[in-house]
Parts: C-alpha cells; structure tokens; sequence
C-alpha cells in the first residue's frame, strides 16, 4: 500500500514551484527586505546625539562672541533636534559668481560631511551656515539636510540673509549670526512636513499600491468567451437591405 | 442490470481507447469497432418511433427510474450497485468493471449522438498543469495527484437544437463617416443554425461549458455504449422542452450578432424602431459530449475546470493561495518602502 499523500508532497517540495520550496525562497527574501526596512525605520527614529560645531578658520567671527554663538547653536540643535555647523569662509578667490556659488555649497557639504557623519545613512538631519566676507552679496548662506530641507528653510535662509542685511556697517558678523540662529529658533520648525511625508512615502504609498497590484493580480477571471453564431450557423441568406439617408436632421 | 460490454473473445472487460478510437479488451487486447459490438447495441431499446409520450408519463418514468438509492446489479460480479442520480456509466465498486445501465439509455433517455474522447487521460492532466501555471500561485493541494486524480473523464448530456430563424428589423442609424447623416434602415435575413448545444443537466457549471465550445460537430457519430467503456456518464435530467428557453436565449443572442454585423461598420448609433424577429426549434438530438471535469472545493468557495475532451479546448477557474497572496503583498510592501526610502534619502542628501 502506497502512502500517496506523503509521496505528493514529497514530489511537490521538491518541484521548483512546489508550493513549499516556493514559499521558502519567497519567505527569506521577504523576511531578508523587511528586516533591512526596519532596521532603517529604527535608525529613522533612534534618538542620536546632535552634533553641535563653530568653526573659524578664517578669523571672521569675534573670539569673544565665540561661546555665546557656540549656546545659541546648543540650544537650537537641542530644540530643533538638528545638527548645527557654523562655519567662516573666504571664497573671493573664484572667479565668477556661480562657480562661487557652487564653491560655498562644497565647503558647506564638505565641512557637514565631516562632523555629522555619512550623509547617507543616519541621522543627518541639520543646517549649516556659511559666513563669507569675502562676496559683495550672500555673504550668509544657510544649507539645510535630510528631513530639516523639508522643513522652514527657505525661511531660516531669509532670517540669516536679512540679520546680516540689518546693519551691514557694523561688520560683526558674529552678533548677525547669533541673531539669526536665534531667531531661527524663535521662528523655524524642521519637521513635522518631513515626517508625514516620509511616512505617507515609505509606509501609506507602499501599502496602498502592494494592495492594489495584489488585488489586480489575483482578482477572478471570467471565463473565456462563447462561441459566437458562426460556429454553428448552417445557412444565412440576406432577403432584405435597405439603408436610406433621411429626409429630417434630428438626434437619436 | 448494470451491464459492461464483455469481450466476445474471452469475456474480460472492455475499455474505449482514445488513440486507437476503438474499444479494447483489457486482457487479450483484441480490438474491436463500435460497428463489431453491434449486438449490444440490439440489447438497448431503441427510441420508439411512435407519437411522443406526454410529459407527465415520461416524467413518473424518470423518477422511478432515476430516484435516490435506484439499484442495478453489476452483471459481471452480481453485486448490487447504488448509483448516482444521473449517472449511466459508472464502476462496479466491488469488481471495478465498468456499468453502464441499459435501462438509462434506452428509449427517451437513448443519446441520438455521441462525440468520443479525443484527449486521453495524461494529455488532459497535462493541459491542467499548464492551465494552472503548474500551480505556481495555488494551494498546494489543488496540484496534488489526489486532485489531479479527481479530474473525471465524463459524457456530458446535451440537447442539440437545430433552428431556422428570420431576422427582422428596422432602425434607425447615425453614419459613422458623417456624424448629421441618419439613415432608416432595415434587414431581413433567413438563418439557420444545426446542432446548437445547451445542457442537459444542472450537474455542471453551464457559463464553463459554454467557454469549452465549441465541439468539433464533423465528428460527430451515432450514439453506441462503447464509446462509454472506461469513462463515466450522466443522462439528461432537464427535458428538451424545459430547456428551449436556453436554447431560445442563445438564438437570441446570436441574431443580435448577426444584425449587428451587418450595422456596426457602417453606423456609430443605432435606434431600433421594431423587431419582428422570429425564430422555432426544428429538431431537437440529444447527444453526448467528452469533457474532463474537475470540481474543486477551497475555503468554502467552488472551482469548477473542464477541458473539452474533444478539442482540448481548457477554462476554469483555480483558487488562490492565502500565504502566496500574503507574500506577494509584504514582498511588493517592503520592496516599493525601500525604494521610496531610498529615493528620499537620495533627493535629501541623507536618507532621514
């Protein structure tokens, strides 16, 4: 006496659709991208210390307002839960304007790169601000990251633009930054958007369209069609014909 | 008496045999044609050719002789059998021979036609695999041979109606080439149509029926029980008369093609003012027709598969498995929620 039952599901485990071999591959490699989207879920929400930075190489800020900048930066970064870099800069060396542009926003990239981390993954949500002498406009420009470009940055970049605009004479670049930043604060929010939009992007979108895509992949079929008169139709002769143009113009 | 066509060389049973078209003895291999085993067809009663009975005595000889729990003595072993409602083939279940009972194919209930299996069993489960992607996205169960094994080789009763009809019909169009022309138009067309299937029994699911059309008619030979050695078989349950109002909407249907045929290229819109339409059922054979069938019960739910034992035409309908549905979900889930995430983090030069 055979023992059919097990010999079936020996036979289908083994095929390689076998619906239990199928269900194992499919089942690692969903376990295998669900654990790697956690994994990045978490690093999204795990609390990480902010990073906090004044540099001056270019001797633009008053070393007496030094500290007094370094707090303002301390209590935004711990507000905003942003990483804040204030950095000098002389880049009157460039030749045109947008290479200058550009210029600043390297020294910027390159600086924030350096103190906040891999700018992939992680926290790097965060400004920073460029204090440059040297261009005869843009002399503060404020670059935002991660999630903080979703929030007021447009904003922040205007409050820093016009405190240094305020009293240009005076050239204490140090005292306009400590006013922007804390009115920055005052003023700035850099999340909330960011996070109902990477929310709806990375949770509500998917779901909706794995869904979606699901429900039209396995929705019932209808049957095929039946067949039509020709198939059994035996003789068909046309008796009569008549299409006539009509004599009125009105509507069906 | 549940009869089995013996072999009239050592008496064993016979089988119908798809390749050959022939029947063959399962234990001295002779072959035989239907022609040859012409003295069992004399041993069923054929169809008086005397004025019909009226339907209610044929409807009292239906139920006695197709009530529950009717029971025929296999001829080969003697055991008594307990058969189906319907069925007038089946298998001795002591012996295995094969029953065919006389009695449910004699008279009114003798087939005029039969079309015999073309497709035999392992060409009908391979169709079955290829239909089912190899059952890729089902249960496991529906792929398993004790599935496979319950797909059924069956003569399906059928009422084959030949019909003449005229259409008749005058309307009104909207020219397609000019959209302010109207036409009044009209069409007169005689048509006839042979052979026109509709079921005979509520026993099968009639939409998947109608999709494993059509038969190949050409084919089709006088009905003989030979062709039923080795597969089961099921009698008309609905009369021929009961079932017009079928055939009717099938002529109906096919007038409404035929007129639109003769419109649709010509007009955009088409208003019909009358429809005098007639149609009337010439002739009306009952016939047996090859269909591999399997009903399949899934969570509650039905599948219904058939494959047209003729020409191999394949329609159904295959559950779905729950955990491969599942997994699709979550794979397609977490797929698009690292590429969205990913692109984000790119436009954001960080992902957060």
């Amino acid at each position: 006496m055979h023992n059919t039952d097990l010999e079936n599901k020996k036979v289908i485990s083994n095929h390689p659709l076998g619906e239990k071999r199928y269900c194992t591959i499919i089942t690692v490699l969903v376990v295998a991208v669900l654990v790697f989207s956690l994994t990045l879920f978490i690093l999204m929400y795990f609390p990480t210390k902010k990073v906090v930075c004044v540099q001056d190489n270019y001797q633009v800020f008053r070393e007496d307002k030094l500290e007094e900048m370094t707090i303002a930066c301390e209590k935004l970064a711990k507000e905003k839960n942003i990483n804040v870099v204030v950095t000098s800069a002389i880049t009157h060396t460039y030749r045109d304007l947008a290479s200058t542009d550009q210029a600043q926003k390297d020294l910027a990239d390159a600086i924030y790169r350096e103190k906040c981390g891999n700018p992939f993954i992680g926290d790097v949500s965060g400004i920073c601000i460029v204090v440059d002498p040297s261009r005869t406009d843009s002399r503060v420009r404020l670059f935002a990251y991660g999630s903080a470009t979703l929030g007021d940055s447009s904003e922040a970049r205007r409050i820093m633009e016009e405190s240094l605009r305020s009293d240009y004479a005076k050239q204490d670049y140090a005292q306009y930054t400590i006013d922007g930043i804390r009115q920055i604060r005052q003023t700035c929010s850099f999340h909330g958007k960011a996070e109902i939009l990477i929310f709806v992007a990375c949770f509500v979108f998917p779901l909706l369209f794995a869904a979606a895509v699901t429900r039209v992949a396995f929705a019932k079929k209808e049957y095929g069609a039946a067949p039509t008169s020709l198939e059994y139709r035996a003789a068909r002769k046309t008796v009569e014909r008549k299409d006539n143009p009509k004599t009125f113009i009105g509507g069906l | 008496m549940a009869d089995s066509i013996k072999c009239p060389n050592c008496g064993s049973n016979i089988f119908f045999d798809i390749e050959k078209q022939k029947a063959i003895c399962a234990y001295c291999l002779n072959e035989y044609s239907a022609e040859q085993l012409e003295s069992f067809l004399n041993s069923i009663e054929k169809k008086k050719e005397t004025p019909e009975k009226n339907r209610e005595t044929l409807k009292k000889k239906r139920e006695a002789l197709f009530a529950d729990g009717v029971k025929f003595t296999c001829n080969s072993c003697g055991a008594k059998l307990v058969t189906e409602r319907h069925s007038v083939v089946t298998y001795c279940s002591y012996c295995g021979s094969p029953a065919l009972i006389s009695e449910r194919l004699s008279e009114e209930f003798a087939p005029d036609y039969i079309i015999p299996f073309k497709i035999n069993r392992t060409e009908a489960l391979n169709l079955f695999t290829e239909w089912c992607d190899g059952g890729k996205w089902t249960p496991y169960d529906f792929v398993s041979d004790n599935t496979k094994a319950k797909i059924t080789g069956i003569y399906v009763p059928f009422w084959l109606y030949d019909t003449d009809g005229v259409i008749d019909i005058s309307a009104q169009g909207l020219d397609r080439d000019s959209s302010s022309k109207y036409f009044d138009l009209s069409r007169k067309i005689k048509l006839s149509w042979e052979n026109i299937p509709v079921m005979a029994s509520p026993n099968f699911n009639e939409e998947l029926m109608k999709t494993i059309e059509p038969f190949d008619l050409e084919n089709l030979s006088d009905f003989h029980p030979a062709y039923l050695q080795g597969f089961l078989a099921e009698c008309w349950s609905e009369d021929a008369t009961e079932m017009k109002g079928l055939a009717s909407a099938r002529i109906a249907k096919f007038m409404n093609e035929e007129f639109e045929n003769t419109v649709t290229s010509k007009y955009e819109r088409i208003r019909i003012d009358s429809d005098r339409s007639t149609w009337k059922h010439k002739n009306i054979h009952y016939g047996l027709f090859p269909v591999w069938y399997l009903h399949y019960e899934h969570k509650g739910k039905s599948y219904d598969f058939a494959i047209n034992g003729q020409t191999g035409k394949v329609s159904g309908h295959y559950p779905i498995s729950k955990t491969k549905r599942l997994l699709v979900f979550l794979a397609l889930f977490a797929v698009t929620s690292l590429v969205a995430r990913l692109i984000i983090g790119a436009l954001l030069g960080g992902l957060f």
